[in-house]
């Protein structure tokens, strides 16, 4: 009886490859000779004559200005089909490279109820939202999934095969869907058809979700290096990327020409920094510590980068917010810390408040300038809650797998249909005409619309 | 660096492929003669059989003339001539329904492969039971996962290049890797039951 034998690379290589002195036979190339000498190339030349060199150079110039012709009918036909262009469009994680979770909208109000349910994913999305731009839903899952879906009927466009899990999220920009994976590959695909456009391999997995910022789309991987790519080609915008101070595990953030990285780690020891990096040189404006360990993803509102720092050991999320000034670097205020001291994260920065969602189930709104506590909510969750805000109102996709809206002015919680139960722990939400859209942990995207007045909701608890 | 590791063709290779294209049988002639042994040990490789890799590089060789002036980047001639070697040998095995073992059995063959297992592994004995154990459960795999396996552990060709001979996006030929992998293994357990 035969001992069970290991399957190695090695030994599928030995048993694969033939033996060095397996040679083409001596007859073969004769035989292919003759072959060759019996079989017309195939020209591809009209009526299969052979034109002479000039006749080529006319038929070419002639093809190319039907070309060209066609192309401008098919501009002006396009173009005059094309829907407004300001349609509604949330082409990154967390409402733009700001990240404060602020949504073109508008949100769904009245009696909420769900317009289409696609659950053709092949694993969960975790925290991330989907991006929608003109028309059509990006996501992205952890099975390694890319998949395009209609916004209007929810029926799916493309779907393509990463081959390794993500847990990076989606950005999309001028036509192609940037995303990196856990092999370390960051992927530019062609967002109409979701074909590869380029390929980068860099030298972590990639959990991050890319800023694109003139064209560059900057991205982090888990060794701390932060990658700059050109978003049409993925060729790195300098010769040398940039290494950051930790594991870089969040979106980056973008506004006014400066990109922001929090780097840090879920071990108690790991350097955690806020880091301010100039998108037109690469080079580092200005770099805050934290208190050693995690970091959020960075949000950017009204000349302010706000922050969480430092570690929960219950949950390796960081739990200190901070605000600095976002040119300078300079603090705005000390860091709030919920009174459980669990983790917070920031679920939005609006009207000059902080959403700040602790995993002690209050969503905190702190005072932007100051720091201080304006007001709290339950929000019934203990993992990693998310929000959106639109005009007013905050949306919150918590671990209770409902969708919790909150009118800002008066702190109430809407009631009566509200708070929408959904199936599955909830990703981030995106929401954009009249629409919440939301991944979860099952693999499925809703599409949530409301229905009626918009004076049936807010109602009281 | 991007991963892309596009295998150019030099000067003189330039300027045959200029001239095979413009219908120069001499000049293709020239430019076939130091890849005819590549392209057939990779059909070996595929077919397992000397006889269909012979007539799966005679097809893809004279595929690769009558389709040469229709390739516009001559840089790409490489990996366009492979894709054509492995769709032809892919044809072959697909035509011929045969899961059989590689032909390769003289004694002249055999004594070479256990030199080769040898001179790789000297202190396993078995090695070369194993080698033939494995060829043999490659013999039960379909010919795409053939071509799949050869081009990755044989040719050692970086999967981007793979992506691009099977015309599959890259995390396609990933996933249909690991597939791979493991309907070798699957064959293998059937072989050696």
């Amino acid at each position: 009886m035969s001992t069970p034998m290991r399957l190695t690379d090695d030994a599928i290589r030995l048993a694969l490859t033939p033996a060095p002195d397996i040679q083409a036979p001596a007859g073969l190339a004769d035989g292919i000779r003759m072959a060759v000498a019996a079989t017309p190339q195939r020209r591809g030349s009209i009526l299969g004559l052979a034109p002479s060199p000039r006749t080529r150079i006319a038929l070419r110039l002639a093809l190319v200005g039907l070309l060209i012709v066609a192309l401008v009918g098919l501009l002006l036909f396009v173009g005059s089909k094309r829907p407004p262009t300001d349609v509604p469009t949330t082409s990154t994680y967390h409402g733009g490279p700001e990240r404060n979770g602020v949504m073109p909208g508008p949100g769904p109000t009245g009696v909420p109820s769900v317009v289409w349910q696609y659950g053709a994913l092949k694993g969960s999305v975790g925290a991330w939202s989907p991006a929608v731009v003109d028309g059509i839903i990006f996501i992205a899952d952890q099975g390694g999934f890319i998949t395009a879906i209609d916004e209007q009927a929810g029926g799916k466009l493309w779907q393509v095969d990463m081959g390794a899990p993500i847990n990076s999220g989606i950005t999309v920009a001028s036509g192609v869907v940037i995303v990196g994976d856990d092999a370390g590959l960051i992927h530019g695909l062609d967002s109409a058809t979701g074909h590869e456009r380029w390929l980068y391999q860099a030298s972590a997995a990639v959990h991050s979700a890319a800023a694109v910022v003139n064209g560059v789309a900057w991205i982090g991987s888990l060794d701390g290096t932060l990658y700059a790519l050109d978003v049409q080609t993925g060729t790195p915008r300098w010769p040398v990327p940039v290494i950051t101070a930790g594991p870089i595990s969040r979106a980056i953030a973008a506004s006014g020409g400066l990109v922001y990285v929090g780097s840090g780690g879920a071990a108690p020891g790991d350097l955690a920094t806020l880091q301010a990096y100039d998108a037109s040189t690469g080079l580092l404006r200005w770099a805050e510590p934290l208190e050693p360990g995690n970091t959020s993803t960075p949000s950017v509102s009204d000349g302010r980068v706000f922050v969480t720092g430092g570690l929960d050991t219950t949950t390796s999320l960081a739990h200190d917010l901070h605000a600095f000034d976002a040119s300078t670097g300079k603090a705005a205020w000390p860091a709030f810390r919920a009174p459980t001291g669990k983790a917070l994260l920031i679920g939005a920065v609006a009207d000059e408040l902080v959403f700040a969602e602790s995993t002690d189930g209050t969503m905190y709104v702190v005072d932007a300038a100051t720091g201080s506590l304006d007001w709290s909510a339950d929000i019934h969750s203990t993992l990693a809650p998310s929000a959106g805000v639109v005009a007013g109102t905050i949306y919150v996709t918590s671990d209770d797998r409902k969708i919790h809206v909150f009118d800002i002015a008066s702190h109430q919680e809407w009631g009566g249909p509200w708070p929408f139960a959904l199936d599955g722990a909830l990703g981030s939400p995106t929401i954009v005409d009249g629409r919440v859209f939301v991944g979860t942990s099952y693999g499925e995207v809703f599409s949530i619309t409301g229905a009626g007045s918009p004076s049936s909701a807010p109602t009281s608890p | 660096m991007a991963a892309r590791t596009e295998r150019s063709v030099g000067t003189r290779d330039d300027e045959l492929l200029e001239r095979a294209a413009s219908g120069d049988r001499d000049a293709f002639d020239i430019l076939i003669g130091p890849r005819l042994d590549r392209l057939y040990r990779m059909a070996v490789a595929i077919t397992r059989s000397e006889a269909d890799a012979r007539d799966a590089t005679q097809d893809a060789c004279v595929l690769a003339w009558r389709e040469l002036p229709r390739l516009r980047e001559h840089a790409k001639f490489d990996s366009w001539l492979t894709q054509i070697a492995v769709n032809a040998a892919r044809g072959v095995v697909r035509k011929t329904g045969r899961a059989r073992v590689r032909e390769l059995s003289s004694d002249a063959d055999a004594e070479a492969g256990r030199a080769r297992a040898e001179a790789a592994r000297p202190a396993e004995t078995d090695t070369f039971a194993d080698s033939n154990a494995i060829q043999r459960a490659f013999g039960r795999l379909d010919e795409t996962t053939r071509a799949l396996l050869v081009l990755h552990y044989v040719e050692g060709a970086p999967l981007a290049d793979i992506a691009r001979a099977t015309g599959s996006p890259l995390g396609t030929v990933k996933w249909r890797l690991s597939n791979a992998r493991r309907a070798l293994e699957k064959a293998l357990e059937a072989e050696r039951r």
